[in-house]
């Protein structure tokens, strides 16, 4: 049986593409929830108004951690917008605490896919999902692997 | 002791322009959806909120921001988009729509409210 490798590249302008590239980034926080036993849900609305999925990337992934109210985002550029190395991330806060009950901690990160890329969203996945590291710890460590990235280009 | 929320509004959200240091935002928390209108009239407090410098680092953000509304056909909670500059990722412009809709048409808001009042 010969094997077919999706080429990833075309994923803005076809939906078939676009839904398997999303369905890698879920491949992968599955893996992570199986290997450490956690629960996540989505938290933003992934349609549109007319019902269609929303498509564009901004995000084409996210979830949310209940028990320890941190939430992952991935915003995923086209190659031809960006080098194809790049990949970049920092912590924000989604909601006002002047008028929602709670606001969430959420892990931003930019990136072109690539193999590399995928390694580093997992190994950040987990820091941040699993072993819950402060935040302060985890700016340093984006901060960190950003700049070695940033070298090795 | 904790702050006390404001009264919440079924449609919440709120334009901020972040990075490097800047942290400005411009609310909205109103009992009827946010018109097209009205976001961009918020968009643009928080574009001469913010010094030249920080405006000038975000123009091609905003302006990325102002289409997003302009081609909206209404937006329903929750979402967040990031208009992100091209080299620093953190330095950006985010929608936040955490509750109810958001760019609506005026026309589709005159509508709905002539249907509920009549």
């Amino acid at each position: 049986m010969v094997v077919q490798e999706i080429s990833y590249a075309n994923f803005m302008d076809n939906s078939i593409v676009y839904d398997a590239m999303q369905m890698l980034w879920y491949d992968l926080l599955n893996s992570l929830a199986l290997k450490h036993d956690f629960a996540y849900k989505p938290y933003l609305n992934s349609l549109l108004a007319n019902g269609e999925k929303d498509r564009d990337a901004n995000p084409i992934f996210n979830t949310f951690i209940q028990e320890s109210n941190r939430a992952v985002r991935i915003i995923q550029i086209p190659e031809e917008e960006q080098q194809a190395t790049h990949i970049q991330a920092y912590l924000n806060v989604f909601g006002d605490e002047e008028y929602d009950e709670k606001v969430i901690d959420e892990l931003v990160i930019h990136l072109v896919y690539s193999e590399t890329a995928r390694n580093l969203t997992k190994d950040w996945m987990k820091a941040w999902l699993v072993d819950g590291i402060e935040k302060e710890e985890m700016e340093t460590l984006l901060e960190e692997q950003s700049l070695l990235l940033e070298e090795a280009a | 002791m904790s702050k006390k929320k404001k009264k919440r509004k079924e449609h919440r959200g709120r334009w901020q322009a972040q990075g490097g240091g800047l942290e400005e935002s411009e609310s909205w928390a109103q009992d009827e959806p946010l018109s097209k209108e009205d976001g961009l009239k918020l968009l643009n407090k928080l574009k001469e909120k913010i010094s030249d410098k920080e405006r000038e680092k975000r123009e091609k953000l905003f302006e990325q921001a102002e289409r997003f509304v302009e081609n909206a056909q209404g937006v329903q909670a929750t979402k967040i988009k990031s208009f992100a500059d091209a080299e620093d990722k953190r330095i950006r412009v985010d929608l936040e729509i955490r509750s109810g809709w958001a760019f609506v048409c005026l026309l589709i808001l005159v509508v709905a409210a002539y249907f509920l009042l009549f």
